[in-house]
């Protein structure tokens, strides 16, 4: 699943670490979610999304829009 | 796709892990230095170029090593967001008491065999030769307060690293269930000695461990 954390991350100018800490994982699982290795479960996603002020069809898309 | 960059680059694990396995190495090997030199002074007497050499070594070697430990401290470090701060808190307590353990259990267990049998110490960790009650309840100890530490940690992993583990411990029982019912069989037919439960487990602790590293860094 494509995602635009990075995007989003940066545009904040927030490392992997720093996010991370704001959801409250760790900066590996931030990396895996950035990278696709990861889909996270739907509370993490929401977790996401309220923390950038998005839907989560904003930040996440499953390529079937 | 746009590339970003990270603002503040982490140190990687195998970045960490060379700087710890490398200042703990220059440590020890500099402690080394300083006591055979300390010994020699000590039985000879003199104060001799080598000595003031030698101690200038372990000096050089114990800095080294101080500095590359000193260097991981960012990334050893508690992070501040609290469940990762508990899994590090657990993770690092885990190695310290296994490690305090691991090395009184070691002792004991080189101090019995090298009276039992000094050639074959190391093959009579896997034996079913007799145990002293304290080295049996040592061992017990550790194994059991390892397991307990473990379990807590993993309560406190996130999603995504418990998703690793998992995946490690799903391939560590697909191991279990194919060898251990194999051997069995195989030793039923006479194709191979008694199964050994503690080369099994060890077996699957291996396949959990390959299987956690796979899915973590593929």
């Amino acid at each position: 699943m494509n995602n635009r954390l990075k995007v989003l991350r940066a545009e904040r100018n927030w490392s992997q670490a720093e996010l991370a800490e704001r959801l409250d994982v760790s900066r590996q699982a931030v990396n895996a979610i950035e990278t696709g290795k990861h889909d996270p479960s739907l509370p993490l996603a929401f977790r996401i999304a309220r923390l950038f002020a998005l839907s989560i069809e904003e930040i996440f898309d499953d390529g079937h829009r | 796709m746009t590339d970003i960059a990270e603002t503040k680059k982490p140190l990687g694990t195998v970045g960490v892990a060379l700087r710890l396995g490398g200042g703990f190495f220059l440590a020890i090997f500099g402690a080394g230095i300083a006591a055979g030199v300390i010994a020699a002074w000590r039985e000879h007497g003199e104060f001799r170029t080598g000595v003031v050499i030698g101690l200038g070594l372990a000096a050089l070697a114990l800095v080294g090593g101080g500095w590359l430990i000193f260097s991981a401290r960012g990334t050893l470090a508690l992070p501040r967001s609290p469940q990762v701060r508990r899994s590090r808190i657990a993770l690092y307590a885990s190695l310290g008491i296994s490690t305090v353990i691991g090395v009184a259990a070691g002792f004991a267990w080189q101090m019995q065999v090298s009276h039992a049998d000094p050639a074959h110490g190391i093959a009579n960790m896997f034996s079913a030769t007799p145990l002293s009650l304290p080295l049996t309840l040592t061992v017990l100890a550790a194994w059991i307060v390892t397991v307990a530490l473990s379990l807590y940690w993993h309560t406190t992993l996130d999603e995504i690293e418990r998703a690793e583990y998992e995946f490690g411990a799903m391939a560590g029982l697909y191991a279990f269930v194919t060898v251990a019912p194999a051997w069995w069989l195989a030793w039923r037919g006479g194709l191979l000695p008694e199964p050994n439960g503690v080369a099994i487990c060890l077996m699957v602790c291996i396949v959990w461990c390959v299987g956690w590293g796979w899915r973590r860094w593929r």
